[in-house]
């Protein structure tokens, strides 16, 4: 499956295609949750719900 | 794992569109993550109760009980002087002891004129009662 099938899937709200997505930015968004060379659990959980966020707002 | 594709047809110049985007997101959600959690910081209390137990006895032992206590050879003196609170105790012992006046007492302390002399008093009735 592409990558704009998938965003066009996620932005209908396919559970499945959103997974996939956030599977792709997972490593990135761990990598932006470090800070200070500490994991900061919370901040990952809110850019988790930031990608969510930006897949409904994206406009293809 | 390949951070970047090459950019080359729709499929990749979208993703790298989506990605930028997320980016962009993903950098404001941090500034005012961080934000939140230093707002936070300076109204939290701290759970080291201990620690912060001590730091507190410290502060008030500096500033309160500067005077050295001098020896006492009445016990029944020591009792009575246990039973006053620090601030009566110094002020008691610096009029008494040292002969300063409540004027400079007064500035030291930042107190009133009518307060320092009051406590003064106060301390006295207390002992009084105390022996």
């Amino acid at each position: 499956m592409n990558f704009k099938e998938l965003l066009s899937r996620a932005k209908d709200d396919d559970l499945q295609a959103k997974e996939a997505l956030l599977e792709r930015y997972k490593s990135l968004l761990l990598k932006e949750a470090i800070i200070d060379n500490v994991f900061d659990e919370d901040l990952y959980q809110e850019l988790c719900v930031t990608l969510l966020d930006c897949i409904r707002k994206f406009r293809i | 794992m390949r951070y970047r594709n090459n950019g080359q047809g729709e499929d990749n110049i979208l993703q790298n569109q989506f990605t930028t985007y997320l980016m962009t997101a993903i950098r404001w959600q941090k500034i005012a993550y961080l934000k939140k959690r230093t707002k936070l910081g300076k109204h939290e209390f701290s759970t080291d109760f201990d620690s912060a137990f001590a730091q507190m006895m410290e502060v008030q032992e500096k500033s309160v009980v500067s005077v050295e206590q001098p020896v006492l050879d009445s016990l029944v003196l020591a009792q009575a002087l246990s039973q006053i609170s620090d601030r009566e105790r110094y002020i008691f012992f610096a009029r008494a002891l040292e002969k300063r006046s409540f004027d400079d007492l007064a500035a030291e302390l930042g107190m009133g004129y009518k307060g320092v002399a009051a406590v003064y008093y106060r301390a006295i009735q207390k002992l009084k009662k105390e022996l």
